[in-house]
């Protein structure tokens, strides 16, 4: 049960024949940081749609915790992976926030115990329990964001996949989302996040996986970033720290992915030169 | 723009009506009608004006809150009140030029602007003390029986919930699309009614994509938070019947009774 997620030789062709996902193979360890990256139309959308029992495999397999996704497991999937979508006007279709929040453990067959517990449980860890009688329309975008990972927080999800969840948040909602997230790591959740932000990803994930065209283009740690190339191909560019190095030294090999590296290589630099 | 919008909108409170079952409020709505549109004499507005006194006054809500709901009947009220007056056959009271105001013409409307009004105002209180949940909980509870012949109250039910959300989502949405195509020098204001009527084409196809886009992604995060219509739901808040429900119901029934007599016996 150390795998999160495996995908294995999975293909998927919408309806009017268009290849989304050709030959998809790659294993998600248990409590990673996972980043999907990839040109718009590269079927980041639609491999994460297949965690959650959404689509379901045309070909090959998807395997969450074990367990195969297919239409009898459905459901027990969709309690197991949790999805934030992008646009939390989306997701967020209740009158007010409470009733949002306990939609998915409403749905789940919880008792109303079980279903007050956790909307409580989930509302003060979002951080938003002063807005449980809240319209939407009353809500800031951030606030809304909120709401739409409390909303899938309650479901107590062993994985959760964020679809872009940096888009369109202001620095500070940012920032309070990098907590959020840091939290649900550190509960031994495993993340799953779609993303084209680079510097975001190069600082925050233990595994890159690169789509392109529907297959896997790359696979591993955020080292991969750093790679001018690959990340070119790919329809991505490289982190600012590593451009910066790039540029400053001359060199296009060994340089720094994240920020602590760019700061540890830099101070580095700085006590060479003054030695001299 | 929004502010103009009172469809839907609740005021919470903890008087006695909001307090009553919605399945309630939406029966009792049903003899007030009857009654209101049976009584055709004095005594029989006086009583009915009475009745709807008391209810607003039960509401605790402010008069004046409540009153701003019926701005948009007024229009009506003031188009129908001449009609009424001027053009009813009967006996004359005054001379206004060529036309006569005759004895029935002048309660013919003030009887029509009270029914009309007091029509409104009564529904506008269904909705301005019961929350959407609720009104679509008592609403999903009453057409339960109809299940079984195939309407699919649940789902009515969702819908109607959903739909009220999304208005102000909507109306936001079209203003900001009708600025965006504002700045590239569409005209919305001017013009024909069949120009104006082509000028609404760049407002309605994206407002009508972002809709269906919406439907579509809102369905999908449904889906994928195990939502499966309403067989497997239960309900967080079992509505119940209390005694101020009976007493509600007994109340209105009788108001239809009386009113019902009054006409008989008139």
């Amino acid at each position: 049960m150390d795998t999160a997620i495996k995908v294995s030789n999975l293909s998927y062709h919408y309806q009017d024949g268009t290849e989304a996902l050709r030959d998809i193979f790659f294993t998600v360890p248990r409590g990673k940081r996972v980043v999907l990256m990839g040109h718009n139309g590269a079927g980041k959308s639609t491999l994460l749609l297949h965690f959650n029992g959404i689509f379901l495999p045309q070909q090959g397999t998807v395997e969450v915790l074990g367990i195969p996704v297919s239409e009898e497991n459905e459901n027990r999937v969709r309690q197991l992976v949790g999805i934030v979508f992008q646009d939390p006007d989306d997701q967020v279709f209740s009158s007010n926030v409470w009733d949002d929040v306990a939609f998915g453990p409403i749905n789940m067959g919880l008792s109303k115990e079980e279903v007050k517990n956790r909307v409580a449980e989930a509302l003060q860890i979002l951080g938003i329990d002063s807005l449980r009688n809240h319209a939407p329309y009353q809500l800031s975008y951030g606030q809304k964001k909120r709401v739409a990972i409390a909303g899938v927080l309650a479901m107590a999800p062993e994985i959760i996949i964020f679809d872009e969840p940096m888009a369109f948040l202001d620095p500070r909602g940012q920032e309070s989302l990098l907590n959020i997230l840091h939290n649900f790591h550190r509960q031994g959740k495993t993340l799953i996040v779609a993303t084209h932000d680079v510097d975001f990803a190069a600082n925050w994930a233990d595994q890159v996986v690169i789509l392109k065209e529907g297959t896997v283009f790359a696979d591993g740690g955020v080292e991969l970033l750093a790679d001018a190339e690959l990340v070119a191909e790919a329809g991505l560019r490289q982190p600012v720290i590593t451009r910066l190095f790039a540029e400053v030294l001359g060199k296009e090999t060994d340089l720094p992915v994240t920020f602590d590296q760019g700061k540890e290589l830099l101070k580095a630099l700085i006590d060479k030169h003054k030695s001299f | 723009m929004l502010n103009d919008i009172t469809i839907g909108q609740y005021v919470p409170g903890n008087s006695v009506i909001h307090r009553l079952d919605p399945r309630t409020k939406l029966i009792a709505i049903i003899p007030y009608v009857i009654a209101l549109f049976s009584v055709n004499d004095w005594q029989g507005f006086l009583l009915m004006s009475a009745v709807t006194l008391m209810v607003v006054l039960l509401t605790k809500l402010p008069v004046a809150y409540v009153l701003r709901g019926l701005k948009p009947i007024i229009i009506v009220v003031v188009i129908t009140v001449p009609l009424h007056l001027f053009l009813t056959p009967g006996e004359t009271l005054v001379m206004a030029g060529p036309l006569a105001v005759t004895r029935e013409g002048v309660s013919k409307a003030v009887f029509i602007s009270l029914r009309l009004i007091y029509l409104v105002l009564i529904t506008s209180l269904l909705t301005l003390t019961t929350s959407p949940i609720r009104l679509t909980d008592g609403l999903e509870n009453l057409l339960k029986p109809a299940g079984k012949i195939g309407v699919p109250a649940h789902e009515l039910a969702m819908m109607m919930t959903i739909a009220l959300r999304f208005i102000p989502t909507f109306l936001d949405e079209m203003e900001k699309i009708m600025k965006a195509q504002k700045a590239r020098g569409a005209d919305f204001e001017s013009g024909s009614l069949i120009q104006r009527s082509k000028n609404l084409v760049p407002l309605l196809v994206p407002l009508f994509i972002s809709a269906f886009r919406r439907a579509d992604d809102l369905a999908m995060a449904m889906e994928a938070r195990c939502y499966r219509g309403g067989a497997y739901r239960t309900k967080m808040v079992q509505l119940k019947l209390q005694a101020r429900d009976g007493i509600a119901l007994a109340a209105m029934f009788s108001v239809m009774l009386v009113s019902l007599a009054f006409r008989w016996w008139s």
